[in-house]
């Protein structure tokens, strides 16, 4: 049975088997290419693309310009191990964008 | 500072109008921009809850199929793992928040997990998928609340933007633009009293 046409996932190869196990979709990628294969994906017709929150800084600038887009969503999820937790930051970044003070922190 | 405009009466009349309605989208824009503001404070208590539900997990999940691959030929979890008897399917559609167009994601879990032999892999696989099987749907509302916090995080600014425009620049400058012309006019008709009073005088004598 091929993955779902609506969720894609995309990051390194550790990342993406286990959810092509549960049926997603799965585009493999590492820090060098993932730029190209997130402008790809941009332009599919998944609904929601899930990155690895590593590739984060490497794709700030091109999610800021997307950002008035609906679909697909792009949302970072956790890589494997502990790593910087970019997909907490970038929530905590777009909470100061909006409000100016880190209320996620304060809540905390 | 002063718009460059003639003081004319014709003038005053458009500038009073103009100063009426940027009054009112100043009002406008400050009501959205608090409800803006309210929404945005009842999705971060949501998307922190959810992030931890499903940020936890996840990362279990990750370890636990790394440790599957360790422990059997990481060639047979990758054969087993390649034909999915899963599937999530997504009706995803928009709605609008105050004009913005944010999205919406119902995801519907189908089949099951399980579409590989027991023999040639671990069970630690069984418990990886299990996990991550329980955390989609989640992942699919949490894709919908952060979506939804980006997009009204950028109207918000750019609401933001607009309001402080118009107060400290377009209702300021109308404002002195109308009280200099209405100065002007004044100032024009006392001088063409005075130049009558002066005619008058002349005729009379």
């Amino acid at each position: 049975m091929p993955g779902s046409s609506e969720i894609c996932i995309l990051g390194h190869k550790e990342l993406a088997e286990p959810f092509r196990a549960v049926g997603l979709s799965s585009v493999l990628a590492d820090k060098t290419d993932a730029l190209a294969k997130a402008t790809e994906l941009a332009g599919s017709e998944y609904k929601i693309v899930f990155y690895a929150e590593d590739f984060y800084p490497i794709l700030h600038d091109f999610l800021l310009r997307r950002a008035g887009g609906v679909f697909p969503t792009f949302v970072p999820i956790p890589s494997i191990g502990e790593g910087e937790r970019y997909a907490m930051q970038r929530v905590r970044e777009l909470i100061r964008k909006a409000i100016g003070v880190d209320v996620y922190l304060e809540a905390k | 500072m002063r718009l460059a405009v003639n003081a004319t009466r014709m003038e005053l009349l458009k500038l009073r109008r103009r100063l009426a309605i940027a009054a009112r989208g100043h009002k406008l824009l400050k009501d959205k921009l608090e409800e803006l503001m309210r929404n945005v404070y009842s999705l971060v208590d949501e998307i922190r809850q959810m992030r931890e539900e499903v940020e936890e997990p996840l990362r279990r999940a990750f370890a636990r199929y790394a440790l599957a691959s360790a422990q059997r030929d990481p060639r047979a979890t990758e054969i087993a793992t390649s034909l999915p008897a899963a599937r999530l399917v997504i009706e995803a559609g928009t709605r609008r928040i105050l004009n913005v167009k944010a999205p919406t994601f119902k995801p519907k879990l189908t089949g099951r997990i399980r579409s590989y032999g027991f023999l040639e892999t671990s069970g630690e696989l069984d418990l990886a998928l299990k996990a991550l099987y329980s955390v989609l749907e989640k992942m699919v509302l949490l894709a919908e609340k952060e979506k939804t916090l980006e997009l009204l995080a950028s109207e918000i600014e750019r609401t933001r933007r607009r309001v402080n425009a118009l107060e400290y620049v377009v209702i300021p400058n109308t404002e002195e633009t109308i009280s200099f012309i209405k100065l002007k006019l004044s100032e024009m008709e006392r001088g063409n009293l005075t130049r009558l009073m002066r005619i008058k005088e002349i005729i009379r004598g």
